[in-house]
């Protein structure tokens, strides 16, 4: 879920902007995050995910697909980012996904029979479990549409950031706000969701644009460092104390913690146990120097025509037709964004 | 009246040229600013990507009435404006009056066309008065000639190659995506070439989508300014009959 920071970034931290202003630039994309996204929303309107002949989900392989060449169609330079094995400290939030995941199982089946398709929707959104055979067909699409991919030691928003604050990538793009906390400069979100969207439970549609935050513009607003931000985030909340620590609200944890030289002072003095059981010193140190690796190369590939045939259209059932006409717009984009690098002006004034 | 509420009052002789002016424009970009000072009238925007950019600049000599004492800026909404000039016929005359409120577009021809716009706040784009840097080459050649090269280069692929190996040669390709192409030779002697400064042989990849952009330009200039060094932008200056002059600075494409 993420630790969720909106109601304290202002105006002046985020901005909606056009895709064709990440043009040219390489995101890292937390990877299990935009597969997560793709297995709620690309959904029948019952909420049945798309499936196979055999019956196995494919949502998560045609959102990649698709919403991927929609990026380089506009320059945008994906990397994508798997988490590897979840810091032991996760395990109470894992657990807790698991069981919101068998609740909203129990209810889509309820909405279901009782023929409520607008709710049976809602509640399948919230049931999408990525396995680690779906990871595995993922990375091989990226493979053969020539995308890389890193693979995180642990969590893959943290590896994405790492790769930001390195500089091998202009952004992380997340929905969860722990970019930040980890230290990536710029987080930009709704990249998976960019476009026209409709509105859950109305017909009515909205346009989506991606949002981009920065780190030094959001810390300077809250007068605040990057340690502050941290601290705020667990008293809030995040992945490893997931209920926060009692009484602190957004703005309650940003007065508190605001004008105070050493903020992890007043984690050590929090009472045992405030923060849900786990060390928020640890978490501390954890969204400060989190595990990242340095072996990974960014590089673009020519699509795999044959291969992407093959995962798509013969093992999936995807619509030969449909794929064959992605494909020639993926060649295209890489021919015009991801092989020849189309420099920006601004290279040239600063 | 008081100061602040007088009103800027442009007259353009040609509301056609203006209309091929802001055909350009939008294709880069939603909401410009008219930037209107005793000296003229300028418009500089950047596309969002921030590979182009265009500097427009109308001395107020190139007006029929040009009554404006201090700065003013009108901020409008690039496709609401190209709509309404589509309207026009040739020959209109282009009337323009600002206040900070308002934008009042009049197209005078057989019948008077008034149309009124919320000046709006658009927000001015980063960009240097002045070029950081120098072009190795300038080749001044027709503007049709120039638009005819684009087209031909569309028809092998999605990207431009200029180069330039002497002082008396300019290639203009298309590279097609499998190693094909486009070739044309202009050179000073056939007379394709009007001026020609080449300080070091060069060549430099430029994406043709964005030369699309500016090829309504060729229907208000004569001749175009081709600028450009090694993997380095592209300036384009088309030079207008009437005064006034239309920059398009283009990225490079690196492979």
């Amino acid at each position: 879920m993420g630790v969720n920071l909106r109601e304290l970034i202002p105006e002046g931290a985020r901005r909606t902007i056009d895709l064709r202003a990440l043009s040219g630039r390489v995101v890292a994309l937390d990877a299990y995050n935009m597969l997560y996204q793709f297995l709620a929303a690309i959904r029948q309107p019952d909420g049945t995910p798309l499936m196979d002949r055999q019956g196995r989900v494919t949502s998560h392989l045609s959102g990649l697909f698709y919403r991927t060449i929609n990026l380089a169609e506009e320059g945008v330079k994906p990397v994508y980012v798997f988490d590897g094995k979840p810091p032991e400290m996760k395990k109470a939030e894992l657990e807790e996904r698991i069981k919101r995941r068998e609740e909203a199982a129990r209810r889509y089946r309820q909405a279901l029979e009782a023929g409520r398709i607008e709710e049976a929707r809602k509640y399948a959104q919230a049931t999408g479990r990525l396995t680690s055979d779906m990871v595995g067909e993922a990375k091989r699409l990226l493979e053969a549409m020539g995308i890389p991919y890193v693979q995180a030691p642990a969590e893959g928003e943290a590896q994405a950031a790492c790769m930001a604050a390195w500089g091998d990538a202009w952004a992380a793009g997340s929905q969860d706000y722990d970019s930040l906390l980890f230290g990536a400069p710029r987080l930009v979100r709704n990249l998976a969701i960019t476009g026209r969207r409709k509105l859950p439970g109305r017909d009515e549609y909205v346009e989506v644009k991606p949002e981009l935050i920065e780190l030094e513009a959001l810390l300077e607003a809250l007068g605040i460092t990057r340690d502050h931000l941290i601290v705020i985030g667990i008293l809030l909340g995040t992945d490893y104390n997931p209920g926060g620590v009692r009484g602190y609200g957004p703005k309650t944890a940003l007065r508190l913690v605001r004008g105070v030289r050493d903020p992890v002072e007043l984690l050590r003095k929090l009472p045992a146990g405030e923060a849900g059981g786990a060390d928020p010193v640890r978490i501390f140190e954890y969204f400060k120097n989190p595990p990242c690796t340095r072996d990974y190369k960014v590089e673009f590939r020519p699509p795999n025509e044959a291969m992407i045939r093959r995962i798509l259209v013969e093992e999936h059932d995807f619509n030969p037709n449909r794929v064959e006409k992605a494909v020639e717009r993926l060649k295209k984009a890489y021919r015009e964004h991801l092989r020849a690098r189309q420099a920006r002006l601004d290279q040239w004034f600063s | 009246m008081p100061a602040e509420t007088m009103a800027a009052k442009i007259s353009y002789p040609d509301a056609k040229a203006f209309q091929n002016i802001v055909e350009a424009l939008s294709k880069i970009i939603d909401e410009v600013s008219l930037k209107l000072t005793p000296e003229g009238a300028r418009i500089r925007a950047m596309d969002p990507a921030k590979i182009a950019l265009i500097d427009i600049w109308l001395p107020s000599s190139a007006f029929l009435e040009y009554s404006v004492e201090e700065e003013v800026t009108a901020g409008f909404n690039v496709a609401g404006l190209l709509k309404l000039l589509r309207r026009g016929r040739r020959g209109d005359r282009l009337d323009l009056e600002v206040t900070p409120e308002k934008i009042t577009v009049r197209m005078v021809g057989d019948v008077v066309k008034k149309y009124v716009f919320n000046n709006l706040e658009v927000l001015e784009p980063e960009i240097p008065g002045e070029l950081p840097f120098t072009f190795k080459v300038s080749a001044t050649i027709l503007a049709d000639l120039f638009k005819e090269a684009v087209k031909d280069a569309e028809t092998v692929g999605e990207t431009m190659e200029l180069e330039a190996p002497d002082e008396n040669t300019l290639y203009i390709r298309g590279v097609g995506a499998e190693g094909g192409g486009v070739e044309a030779r202009l050179t000073v002697e056939a007379g394709q070439i009007i001026e020609y400064r080449v300080e070091e042989p060069c060549k430099s990849r430029y994406s043709i989508d964005y030369l699309k952009y500016v090829l309504s330009l060729t229907k208000v200039a004569d001749t175009a300014i081709l600028e450009f060094s090694s993997n380095s932008p592209l300036r384009l200056r088309f030079t207008m009959p009437s005064e006034g002059r239309v920059d398009y600075l283009l990225a490079p494409k690196i492979e």
